[in-house]
């Protein structure tokens, strides 16, 4: 194999104000190879990967590409460069077409005398698409008629247009079905097959596993360690992300999917949206019921219906005696609590302080004679702060600075604090590195011996298998099959249903 | 290295929270010096007051609406309105209760308009407080084109310092409690913060954003009282331009234009100080008062251009 070293970096530090995301990186990429880039929550994945694709540049040390050096002015130069990157938020326009994401930036390819031919534009979007296997995108069509996941392929399309040497593809499998998956696993195969690379970004050890030929695992922005294929072993590359060995029990260790017969939320053939058709369900005391499902089943929109923030067409959402849930207000009120799939957009106020974001859901209660005291609020907080050891300098410090996985902690908090009995959990340890997740693992099961009751919608099996006392699948927006909690239930099994 | 990273935070926290005071200081230092001492004279000073009264009051309850990410422009054109429909109530013979209730609710009206536009009809309270503006201007220039219309003398008698402060201090701390102290204000900063995430936990987000515009028109109507005794008359120019002072007064007291939890009462009141201050001050130097509107777009430019790019570095904000 052609091993020539396509980039370089030596010593790379960044520095964002007084926090520290990298401390002196230096790694080498080569031809041929996907090396897959590991590490929690702040390690420094993708700040690293975001100054080798030109988004920002370092604080200082140098990059080599292809022993010439590097220095990226942007994104848009990165790729002249060869250096294309998918990133982890969403990277479409809306309100525009999908051709013209594709070709944002570079619309001169199609353009003569200044106008830009769009039968042309329209004919090679549909080209770029099909080559890597996508027949049902409309290039014409405006890019909002598409879900996150095409949108998200579109974006890939972008990326690779251009034919980079080196294709960053960050955390964005996450955001993906199987199918979707696949057209990536198939990308960066022909990446490698053309002697090309690939840099790798996942929380999921088994895919990064999987697809990767190298790993360079980071901890707290510095180097730790290097593993070529042969040396991949989950066990030894978790230690070397945390920095401790783990206890061995990740999920609950029982198989007693036994609770209470008391019903505690009651759905009623529920229709809502474009998507669900006819649900029910029943959740029970001391219940921890999972919800399955390809991303675009249903499930996502359920956890909505049942919290009160998306309206049914048709169908009803009861609480165990019969008061119906109208509205988040009257869900929160029956002490109810809902963490969306969607953290940053929707669960947290990223500009407001720790307390302010806890205590919201709250106010109502904490007010005395229609005041609310600072004290009250401090030691409301500081109690969830405590029990959930949410890392932070102080109380009042803004969520925007935390990790990711304690600004899921700070979501928890808020429910935990208004006293909720039922937790409606959309995707709960979705981008949380394994340390946090493990404690979400653990405080769910807590809350089940508690008594409280939990919807877990998740779109990773091995979760749902290892947490759920009941595993609901659904398919095109109904409930596909019910399984009870059991040593024997594996993922294939769940798969079938699923597609 | 730790406590290093927390003392820096904690001095730019306390930095950032000290800026509309500092702004203040060097303000008055400035003037004092370059402006030959005449402006800290009595005479100087009550003039200053006298302004900075109904401003801030209009300041206080402007908070509540810019706070939630709301807007209004129509500060100037319909307080004028509120003295309008007062003095007229006054010479048909109102008492004052009801002169008092009439500058409160017809500033309340077009609050509200513009509140169930924006919040129920989802209409950009940008245009439609333009528009509000506007009419408002429009009815002014209408009633008062023939005649100056003049309030009932004993009006005047309300002109005096213990009025004056008295209310300014009231709505001060009833504005100040509902804003930092209960669930309204929470509400509307969280609103600013985050909409989705408000209502995910479990804020009424329609309804507190409406209230933000009733409290604000409320304080336009008491500051319209203030106007009116001060001015005892009304023309067509009545309240012209004080959108501008309200919002710059916002601005210079850190209240950021794009709402959230940043947003202090206590900075409504030093930058309505501040702006009359930067206004008055500059007059002393001598420069022309058209000059003057010049320069004080172009300091609002620049603070929000400041706080802009404060936000876009993440770190001050």
């Amino acid at each position: 194999m052609n091993s020539e070293v396509l980039l370089r970096s030596d010593q790379i530090v960044k520095h964002f104000g007084l926090t520290h995301a990298l401390n002196g990186i230096s790694i080498e990429v080569k031809r041929g190879e996907v090396v897959g880039l590991i590490g929690e929550n702040g390690s420094g994945k993708s700040t690293f990967s975001s100054i080798v694709s030109g988004i920002y540049p370092p604080t200082s040390g140098t990059l080599e590409l292809k022993g010439q050096p590097y220095r990226p002015l942007n994104a848009m130069d990165a790729q002249k460069h060869g250096i294309s990157m998918i990133t982890q938020e969403m990277g479409t326009l809306p309100g525009i077409r999908v051709a013209d994401n594709i070709f944002l930036g570079r619309e001169e390819f199609f353009a003569r005398n200044g106008i830009v031919n769009r039968k042309e534009m329209y004919r090679a979007a549909r080209e770029a698409l099909g080559r890597i296997g996508i027949s049902d995108i409309d290039p014409e069509a405006p890019i909002a008629r598409y879900s996150l996941e095409d949108r998200k392929l579109i974006e890939v399309v972008r990326g690779i247009y251009t034919e980079p040497d080196i294709f960053i593809v960050d955390e964005t499998t996450t955001a993906l079905s199987q199918k979707g998956r696949d057209i990536i696993y198939e990308l960066i195969k022909k990446f490698q097959k053309e002697e090309k690379a690939v840099i790798f970004i996942s929380h999921d050890l088994e895919e990064i596993m999987e697809v990767c030929n190298k790993l360079i695992i980071l901890r707290d922005g510095d180097f730790i360690e290097q593993l070529s294929k042969e040396e991949f072993e989950e066990e030894r590359i978790k230690e070397l992300m945390v920095g401790r060995k783990l206890t061995g029990d990740y999920y609950r260790s029982d198989y007693d999917g036994s609770f209470s017969d008391e019903v505690v939320l009651k759905a009623e053939n529920i229709h809502a949206g474009h998507v669900l058709e006819g649900v029910s369900l029943e959740l029970h005391k001391g219940e921890i019921l999972g919800i399955g499902g390809l991303t675009d089943c249903g499930m996502h929109d359920l956890g909505k219906v049942l919290f009160g923030i998306e309206k049914p067409l048709y169908g009803s959402v009861t609480l165990g005696e019969g008061t119906p849930i109208r509205n988040a207000r009257q869900a929160i009120a029956s002490r109810i609590g809902y963490v969306s799939k969607n953290r940053d957009q929707e669960a947290l106020i990223l500009s407001a302080s720790i307390l302010d974001n806890t205590v919201l859901p709250s106010l109502g209660k904490l007010a005395k004679a229609g005041m609310i005291f600072r004290k009250a609020e401090k030691a409301f907080t500081s109690v969830q702060v405590e029990n959930l050891s949410i890392k932070c300098r102080e109380i009042e410090q803004d969520v925007r600075d935390l990790s990711g996985g304690n600004k899921q902690k700070v979501v928890f908090g808020k429910w935990l604090g208004n006293e909720s009995r039922i937790f409606i959990l959309d995707c709960p340890t979705r981008g949380i590195d394994i340390g946090v997740k493990a404690f979400m693992y653990q405080l769910m099961y807590r809350l089940k011996k508690e008594g409280k009751s939990i919807i877990m919608i998740s779109e990773e099996l091995p979760e749902l298998i290892g947490m759920s006392d009941r595993i609901m699948i659904m398919k095109d927006g109904r409930v596909q099959k019910t399984f009870e909690r059991s040593a024997t239930l594996n993922e294939s099994t769940l798969i079938k249903e699923m597609v | 290295m730790e406590t290093k990273t927390k003392q820096a935070n904690m001095y730019i926290d306390l930095l950032r929270k000290l800026i509309p005071f500092l702004g203040l200081a060097i303000m008055i230092l400035v003037f004092q010096v370059f402006g030959e001492g005449k402006l800290l004279t009595a005479g100087n000073m009550k003039s200053i007051l006298n302004q900075s009264v109904y401003v801030a009051i209009m300041a206080f309850g402007a908070v509540f609406v810019y706070s939630h990410a709301g807007m209004d422009l129509s500060y100037g054109g319909v307080i004028g309105f509120s003295v309008l429909t007062a003095i007229l109530a006054g010479r048909a013979g109102a008492p004052l209760p009801v002169i008092i209730l009439t500058n409160i609710l017809s500033a309340v009206m077009w609050f509200a308009v513009n509140g169930f536009i924006s919040v129920y009809l989802r209409v950009s309270p940008f245009i439609t407080s333009l528009c509000i503006m506007y009419m408002c201007r429009g009815i002014l220039n209408t009633v008062c084109a023939k005649e100056k219309y003049s309030v009932p003398v004993y009006i005047y008698d309300y002109d005096n310092w213990t009025v004056k402060i008295t209310v300014l201090v009231v709505v001060y701390l009833i504005c100040w409690l509902l804003f930092e102290k209960s669930a309204v204000g929470k509400a509307n900063k969280a609103i600013g913060g985050n909409p989705l995430a408000a209502q995910q936990a479990g804020v009424n987000v329609e309804r507190t954003r409406m209230t933000a515009y009733l409290i604000s028109g409320i304080t336009v109507g008491i500051g319209g009282f203030i106007l009116m005794a001060r001015a005892g008359s009304v023309s067509t120019s009545t309240g012209q331009g004080l959108e501008m002072n309200v919002i710059t007064a916002l601005v210079l007291g850190g209240v950021p234009l794009s709402g959230g939890s940043r947003a202090k009462m206590i900075g409504a009141l030093i930058g309505s100080f501040s702006v009359i201050l930067l206004r008055n001050g500059l007059i002393i130097l001598g420069i022309n008062e058209r000059v003057i509107e010049g320069i004080q777009g172009l300091v609002l430019l620049i603070i929000v251009f400041l706080t802009y790019m404060k936000n876009k570095d993440g770190i001050w904000q």
